[in-house]
């Protein structure tokens, strides 16, 4: 863990005291089940330390023995100074915790809400006043203060969750994935007051599944399994990923996984979206046989560049490999074109609530529709509609040629459909899912033994017909569910949040089968909130507050975002740093791993100024340059944009 | 041809888990038999031992003999003598006796001249119950003692007139015969609405249910489904059940065939309200809190605890509505009377209009409350 090239804030040999949080040998049974075993961990003060894993993988575990709410089994912790088992109610009164789960008060207001954890904490009458108008500021609920609790929506509730853990200013903040399902402003928004908190010198340990959110730390800990893999800087996490990443531009790309995949398979070559990337030994070796073998298959190579690997990268290379993915199929026939569902003006009311709203759009055979947005935006309301699972208020749609409401069970027969909770019977066997799910869609006689076969292969589990689904991991439960929903051969497939909670090996093996199904001429339309996943579609649309506010492919919406230019700074002490932009106009700096991101309106008259600022105080700057922007900082814009609009019909009214 | 074999999956898939699932396979065996041998037991109306205080202000050998004939009846036991009236009061204020026996100073003298005399009864009548049974008890007794006693000269002739009572069906007046066999029907009323309600709202806390709806499954379909495997288990569990019941002596005079059908078709309307219930319960706890608010009238209403005749008219009618007062009706009359279809087919078609009524509102429900 100790460091020699990391900047200032991270060096290792810090005294003793510094040390907030150590723990050894850490672990957690639950019966035969083991949560989390032998955990050795180090936190300094003033670090975010961020736990990435998928579910099951022991964070929740291991944040509530941090936090001293759960005793552990084995090993010991040092939490503030104070022994987790003996002196656990001095770390709880001084801690702050946010559990996964929604902690507030629903029908108390924001104020109140507020006011009862002050109270709780005993912070001064003078003192509480003032902290609580300044978190009410960063977390933008100044408006809101009399609204209850249950009725903000999720991303106001998590911050507002965040300023109550806040509320009596603690030394160490202890963040159990608080910002699954957020939108990306909320998100934004977020991680700006743990950023505040970081300038003051409060110690953040927060978990999540998302790897873009770990970029974001000083330090990440990579838990699978119950058990840390890696603990490091992210950027020496990506240094030490043996060998370099590619990234290739090649068609028909199909053909061309396939062929890498056979000649390279170690080099777990991998789709993102219209990119290849693949990692080659170091120094490219064998260059010249993995292009021969791209060009046997007379595969056109547009153009290769080496990229930086991102984190995800890294915890699949580490990650003990599971089964082995089914290989793909080359050779794909092709569909008849033509819209495979076609929504115009879809609303669906609830009372006074609209849930979705006047949405219209197209998805064509064989093609991968992405509908991103946040929790409760509409995404699951849609499908449900889609389905025939709800009758929408107005508009209308075709689906698989079939009217919606004109013939259910025609179009039931014609659909495939996953949703995000697991979609499999836990007490059946995998043979016995399969055989209800071809029974129960009438799958011809003669054709089951090879359907079935297939589909045992495409959720990578032949030979284990016999395995009882609940013993599966998450991510063969997925391909499991998913291979069920299409046994029948549906034209279209709907999948909801299908990739939440499974680690992310599992996650592209899963978006590699859909894919397949795609090139095979089945519809897919997929609902998810991890933003790198949009790369996977060929057409997104942005769901928020149930209207759609962005249509297109991702380089489209890419190419039509008018929102200046993204610079990534790599200096000494970046949370200083931060703290300098914090209230600058024209400068929106998060912090992104040991770099500043900072967006500007033109990176060529903001970068002087900048640099001046940075050496003014003192920085000294490794690096400064133009990025490309995320899908995610897109959807912030047009969010920004639909906000804007909003606010302005609101202050019109 | 193809609906059948898509019903053919289905049932299969709930038959593999109904039999997976342990818990509730002992449950419904429980039900049938523990609970059944329990409650009989617990749950007898009859008097015994009852504690009683004795004031005996006679202090003759007649009042002593009285005494001792109470005590020997087995339904009182003499814990306490108490000499003031003051003393029993508090006694039965404290709950320490339930009965107190006064006999008057002129007790022996009125008896040995044949004059009238009387014996005071104390009860405690909070458990009203209890009270009533002992009163007759206690009147037997002192009946017999009185006859016994009385001067020849008054046993001379054949008295005017004498009741014989003679008990039909139940010779031996023996609760744990009847109640036996309302147990046995209230258990199949539990375990048909229980299984399931369980059945469909476990699919509904898992998330499966999204899936079958999406699946060119119908309502129907899916609730035959899901009541096949537990009737035809309950159907089995209730033989053990009858073991029991001949262990307690009921004497199971007829048709076992007669009695499965009676049964299946009671099951299935138990059921029905179990898919009623859970038609509108999204989880396992609610639909066990909704089971018992639904519980309790039928079982009240099924004349299990208060017989039906006692009930206000209006109550009586509502009864009728209850599968469990036909079946119970049905029970009584096959094993205790020994009576056959011909006498009982009308509680059969009861029970089928019932069923009929809420399998029909269950599948309508159904399609409604699903999503």
């Amino acid at each position: 863990m100790a460091g020699q090239t990391g900047s200032a804030a991270l060096t290792m040999n810090a005294p003793a005291a510094d040390w907030v949080i150590e723990a050894e040998g850490l672990g957690r049974r639950y019966g035969e089940h083991t949560a989390v075993a032998g955990l050795d961990l180090k936190i300094r003060r003033g670090e975010v330390f961020g736990l990435l894993g998928s579910d099951g993988a022991g964070k929740t575990t291991t944040l509530q023995m941090l936090a001293a709410i759960l005793d552990p089994s084995e090993g010991r912790a040092t939490v503030l100074g104070y022994a987790s088992v003996r002196e656990a109610a001095q770390i709880t009164a001084r801690i702050g915790y946010m559990s996964q789960i929604f902690s507030l008060y629903g029908r108390l207001t924001v104020d109140e809400n507020l006011d009862f954890f002050a109270a709780l904490h005993r912070v001064p009458e003078a003192a509480r006043a003032e902290r609580k108008a300044r978190l009410l500021a960063f977390a933008h609920l100044e408006r809101h203060r009399d609204r209850l609790a249950r009725f903000l929506s999720g991303g106001m509730q998590k911050k507002l969750a965040l300023c109550c853990a806040m509320i009596h200013a603690p030394p160490l903040l202890i963040l159990d994935e608080p910002t699954t399902g957020v939108d990306p402003v909320s998100w934004r928004e977020f991680w700006n007051i743990l950023y505040q908190a970081l300038t003051e010198g409060t110690t953040i340990v927060v978990s999540t599944p998302y790897m873009d959110e770990a970029e974001r730390c000083t330090r990440v800990a990579l838990l699978h399994d119950g058990r840390l893999i890696a603990c490091d800087v992210p950027g020496r996490l990506r240094a030490g990923l043996p060998g370099k990443m590619y990234e290739l531009v090649a068609h028909p790309q199909r053909r061309a996984l396939a062929a890498l995949q056979r000649a390279l398979p170690q080099a777990a070559p991998y789709v993102f979206g219209e990119r290849l990337h693949l990692r080659l030994p170091e120094g490219g070796g064998d260059a010249g046989e993995w292009r021969a073998a791209l060009a046997r298959e007379h595969v056109q190579l547009e153009t290769v560049r080496p990229i930086a690997p991102s984190l995800e990268d890294v915890f699949v290379a580490l990650l003990p490999s599971a089964a082995a993915a089914p290989p793909v199929a080359a050779e794909v026939a092709a569909g008849a074109a033509g819209p495979a569902i076609e929504v115009q003006e879809l609303s669906m009311r609830f009372g006074k609530f609209t849930a979705v709203d006047g949405v219209s759009f197209a998805v064509q055979r064989g093609e991968i529709f992405g509908f991103l947005g946040p929790n409760g935006s509409g995404k699951t309301t849609t499908i449900k509609m889609l389905c025939g699972l709800l009758v929408p208020s107005a508009g209308r749609a075709t689906v698989a040629g079939v009217e919606l409401g004109a013939d259910p069970r025609a179009l039931r027969s014609r659909i495939g459909y996953m949703s995000q909770r697991f979609s499999l019977y836990e007490d059946m066997s995998v043979g016995e899912n399969l055989d209800f799910f071809a029974g129960v869609y009438q799958v011809p006689r003669a054709v089951l033994s090879a359907r079935r076969a297939e589909a045992l292969a495409l959720a990578g589990l032949a030979g284990q017909e016999q395995r009882l689904v609940r013993a599966l991991s998450g991510g063969l439960k997925q391909r499991l569910a998913l291979a069920c929903a299409v046994l029948h051969e549906p034209q279209v497939l709907f999948l909801d949040e299908p990739t939440a909670g499974v680690d992310p090996l599992s996650r592209r093996r899963f978006w590699e089968l859909i894919g397949t199904l795609a090139e095979r001429g089945v519809s897919v339309l997929v609902t998810t909130h991890y933003m790198d996943e949009a790369e996977h579609c060929h057409t997104l649309g942005l769901l928020y507050n149930g209207r759609l506010i962005a249509l297109g492919s991702p380089r489209e919406l890419r190419a039509g975002m008018r929102a200046g230019e993204m610079l990534e700074l790599e200096c000494d002490q970046p949370i200083q740093a931060l703290a300098l932009f914090r209230n600058e106009p024209g400068v929106q700096a998060s912090l992104f791993g040991d770099c500043l991101h900072l967006l500007v309106d033109d990176a060529a008259s903001a970068r002087p100024h900048l640099l001046a600022r940075l050496e003014k105080a003192g920085h000294r700057v490794r690096r400064i340059e133009t990025v490309p922007f995320g899908i995610e900082d897109v959807f912030i814009t047009f969010i920004q944009m639909e906000q804007a609009r909003l606010d302005t019909r609101a202050a019109r009214s | 041809m193809p609906r059948y074999g898509r019903l053919a999956a289905l049932m299969r898939k709930e038959l593999i888990q109904f039999l997976r699932s342990r818990a509730m396979l002992a449950l419904i065996l429980y039900l049938y038999t523990g609970e059944v041998i329990m409650c009989t037991f617990a749950m007898s109306f009859d008097v015994r031992n009852l504690p009683t205080a004795v004031v005996d202000l006679a202090r003759s050998a007649e009042s002593r003999a009285l005494v001792q004939d109470f005590a020997n009846s087995g339904y009182f036991k003499i814990t306490h003598t108490a000499s003031t009236d003051a003393e029993v009061a508090a006694l039965l204020d404290r709950g320490v006796v339930l009965a107190a026996v006064v006999i008057p100073p002129e007790f022996p003298r009125q008896l040995a001249q044949g004059a009238p005399t009387s014996v005071q009864l104390l009860l405690d009548g909070s458990n009203a119950n209890a009270a009533s049974v002992a009163q007759g008890y206690a009147q037997r007794i002192v009946q017999n003692f009185a006859l016994s006693r009385a001067p020849p000269s008054f046993m001379a002739g054949p008295p005017a007139a004498e009741l014989r009572p003679r008990v039909w069906y139940n010779s031996e007046l023996d609760y744990r015969h009847f109640m036996v066999l309302s147990m046995m029907s209230l258990a199949g009323m539990m375990v048909g609405m229980i299984t399931a309600a369980a059945g469909i709202v476990r699919e509904k806390e898992s998330g499966t249910v999204e899936q079958l709806l999406v699946t060119p499954v119908s309502p129907g379909e899916m609730i035959a489904a899901k009541m096949l495997p537990p009737l035809l288990f309950c159907l089995l569990a209730l033989f053990p059940s009858l073991l029991v019941a001949a262990v307690f002596g009921v004497p199971l005079r007829g048709n076992v065939a007669l009695f499965t059908l009676f049964s299946a078709v009671f099951l299935l309307s138990s059921m029905s309200i179990g898919i009623l219930v859970a038609a509108v319960a999204d989880t396992l706890q609610q639909a066990l809190l909704i089971s018992f608010l639904v519980l309790f009238p039928v079982l009240f209403l099924s004349g299990t605890i208060v017989p039906l005749e006692s009930m206000p008219l209006g109550l009586q009618y509502l009864a009728e509505a209850s599968p469990l007062r036909h079946y119970m009706e049905a029970v009584l009359g096959l094993f205790l009377k020994g009576v056959g279809i011909a006498v009982l087919w009308p509680r059969l078609a009861a029970m089928l209009a019932i069923g009929a009524v809420l399998l029909a509102l269950s599948v309508w429900g159904f399609r409604r409350r699903l999503v």
